[in-house]
């Protein structure tokens, strides 16, 4: 069965200005990731990596070539057609989380899948079912101050589920969690992957070359260019 | 919509059990301001409306007169207004000199009129049984009487049974003539001159200080006699409708039956008054919307450090794929309820205010020592306040449009911001 092409980067150029100064931060990337692959990023402070994901899930736009998910070119995308793409076809995992302070960890979770277009009664159950998954059902209530940074990160991951995207982009989903609760939230990202094996890419930028164990693809970022490790 | 209204109300109050101590700032500034606004606008309009009423009471609905100054056949009149469905009664009226002892009062208006005019078409029989007036002696003017008010009275030092007399402006300049080529002329008659003594019959008070304190009533014909015209005459016709504020119909109506005479409404008459009230009361809405401006720009203001705290969360929100008109409507929204609720609130705040106003008012008198609303420059005792259903929409409506653009120009700037910005803040 041959494998569909989900992300394709071709020639990727972007940078960033520092006062007068322009730092080229990704010189000509190039990559391309099937549907159902899970690619691992690795590379040092500065090197780019939130940047490039930050393109890939269409919060940037890039400086020059071209971006394609799902067959779609994102530079051919108006702010608001962006906007519901990333509601559509893309989750994203951070580090700090960024869960929204004055919601519950269940109207966290649910806002994905209304701001998606869901009704508030199906959110609000395929909100409980994903919380049931990452074992937050006793906390659904609770708001995210009153958990600890693993629980906050399952509710993360639960967001990020919700509305079922074909692509999860994960920002160093670990980066604030200790060891062992680092790799109980990688064991739940791995089980929830393989839910949907054949349907789904994640690509995941990480410090820790321990968690690449997980992935199908790792490739590192060094000099503004992606390279397969 | 429904997320964003969500969303709105949540960041208003992101504790579980409390207000968030920026929105109850904001709301108190917008209560504030709505409260001020309905309070001296209903203020406004129950003294217009007092002052309206008041005039009705104590001033004829119309008034006809000649541009001669005499009606010669006044009851030609008070029957073509008798036929039109009001009623009507003549009247002799001018300006005199009461002379108390040695004492001189000038800006005396005396009214002559038929006792039983004055019982029944300016009703003073009825407003004394009902209490509307305050009298005492008897309403009439045998033997040269006449009523005059306790303002007066009590000025004055004078009591019923006590002699009044009256100077006529008319009758002493008819006794001076100007003879051509400069200089005047007394009359024959001036070395015989003597002004007319009359006997206090009655005592009343209306509460409308500037009637109270000028107009006194005596017989149209001792008062034509005063005036130097003939018995009958009289200076004006005075009516009144069923409904004054409603009386345009048979004004008309009149005018068309009586065309020579001029037809004066008591709006007409009070016009400037009135006028200067309707001006008043618009120039307090102007003033006072700055008020609601200012809680206004503090919505826009705490709008501002909200969102730059919220900067992250508003850029997890759009990489969730919130759009920018979801965004600027979360912070417009919460601009808008800010402003609709607190309207409420300044609505009730307001209405208790002005239901206790009387209370407070003495309170505030007690404590600065001084009467805060003397019935001397204004014609009431109490403060009258009257809250019109059309203003409190009006000021609801203002205050929540003017703090909806308040939260415009922060909810842009959130818009506006790129989610890979917003999030790496």
């Amino acid at each position: 069965m041959s494998e569909k092409t989900l992300v394709r980067l071709q020639n990727v150029r972007h940078g960033y200005a520092i006062g007068k100064t322009r730092v080229e931060v990704l010189r000509g990337v190039n990559f391309e990731l099937a549907e159902n692959k899970w690619c691992c990023i690795v590379g040092a402070s500065g090197s780019g990596k939130t940047t490039l994901l930050n393109l890939i899930g269409g919060l940037e736009r890039c400086d020059s070539g071209v971006i394609e998910v799902g067959g779609r070119n994102l530079s051919d995308m108006g702010r608001g057609e962006s906007a519901r793409f990333r509601a559509r076809t893309v989750g994203f995992i951070f580090q700090s989380y960024c869960l929204l302070p004055e919601l519950s960890v269940r109207e966290n979770v649910m806002m994905a899948a209304r701001l998606n277009g869901a009704g508030a009664r199906e959110a609000g159950e395929k909100a409980d079912e994903l919380l049931e998954k990452v074992g937050l059902s006793h906390r659904r209530m609770h708001r995210p101050a009153e958990l600890s940074g693993g629980e906050q990160q399952r509710a993360a991951v639960a967001r990020a589920l919700i509305n079922d995207p074909p692509l999860l982009l994960a920002d160093e989903p670990t980066g604030n969690l200790d060891e062992e609760t680092g790799a109980a939230i990688m064991e739940l990202f791995q089980s929830l992957y393989e839910e949907r094996r054949n349907s789904r890419a994640i690509i995941m930028i990480t410090h820790n070359p321990a968690l690449c164990k997980f992935a199908d693809v790792t490739m590192e970022l060094t000099g503004g260019k992606l390279r397969k490790r | 919509m429904r997320t964003e209204i969500f969303l709105a109300l949540r960041h208003l109050r992101p504790r579980r059990s409390a207000v968030s101590l920026i929105t109850v700032t904001s709301l108190l500034g917008v209560i504030l301001g709505v409260t001020v606004l309905l309070v001296v606008l209903a203020v406004m309009t129950g003294f217009t409306e007092r002052m309206k009423r008041k005039l009705v009471e104590t001033q004829a609905h119309f008034q006809i007169d000649d541009r001669s100054y005499v009606i010669d056949d006044p009851g030609k009149i008070v029957a073509a207004v008798k036929k039109a469905g009001g009623r009507a009664c003549p009247v002799m009226q001018g300006p005199v000199l009461a002379q108390i002892g040695s004492h001189l009062a000038p800006g005396i208006v005396l009214f002559g009129i038929n006792s039983e005019d004055l019982k029944k078409q300016f009703e003073w029989e009825g407003m004394i049984r009902e209490k509307r007036l305050s009298f005492e002696g008897t309403l009439s003017f045998e033997g040269k009487g006449i009523i005059i008010s306790r303002e007066i009275a009590s000025h004055w030092n004078l009591g019923i049974g006590d002699k009044i007399m009256i100077h006529s402006a008319r009758k002493l300049a008819g006794l001076v003539t100007f003879v051509k080529g400069g200089g005047v002329k007394l009359d024959d008659r001036a070395s015989a001159y003597l002004p007319t003594e009359f006997t206090i019959r009655g005592l009343y008070e209306v509460g409308k200080y500037d009637f109270d304190r000028s107009v006194v009533f005596c017989d149209i014909d001792t008062a034509a006699e005063l005036f130097n015209f003939d018995w009958g005459c009289a200076s004006a016709v005075l009516g009144w409708s069923a409904d004054p504020f409603d009386q345009e119909k048979l004004l008309a109506h009149l005018r068309r039956e009586l065309g020579r005479y001029r037809i004066v409404s008591w709006e007409e008459k009070n016009q400037q008054l009135l006028g200067v009230l309707a001006v008043e009361k618009r120039m307090m809405f102007f003033l006072l919307i700055f008020i609601v401006l200012v809680a206004a720009f503090s919505i826009a203001n705490t709008l501002i450090t909200s969102i730059y705290q919220k900067t992250r969360e508003i850029g997890m929100l759009k990489a969730l794929g919130m759009t920018d008109r979801g965004v600027t409507l979360v912070f417009v929204l919460q601009g808008f309820f800010i402003g609709l609720i607190g309207s409420v609130g300044g609505v009730i705040t307001g209405s208790l205010v002005i239901a206790f106003r009387n209370d407070i008012l003495k309170i505030a008198s007690k404590i600065s020592g001084s009467e805060l609303f003397p019935r001397r420059f204004y014609y009431f005792s109490d403060l009258p306040a009257m809250i019109v259903p059309e203003d409190v929409i009006f000021i609801v409506v203002s205050s929540v449009l003017l703090c909806t653009l308040g939260a415009l120009l922060p909810a842009l700037r959130a818009a506006r911001m790129d989610p890979a910005d917003a999030l790496r803040y």
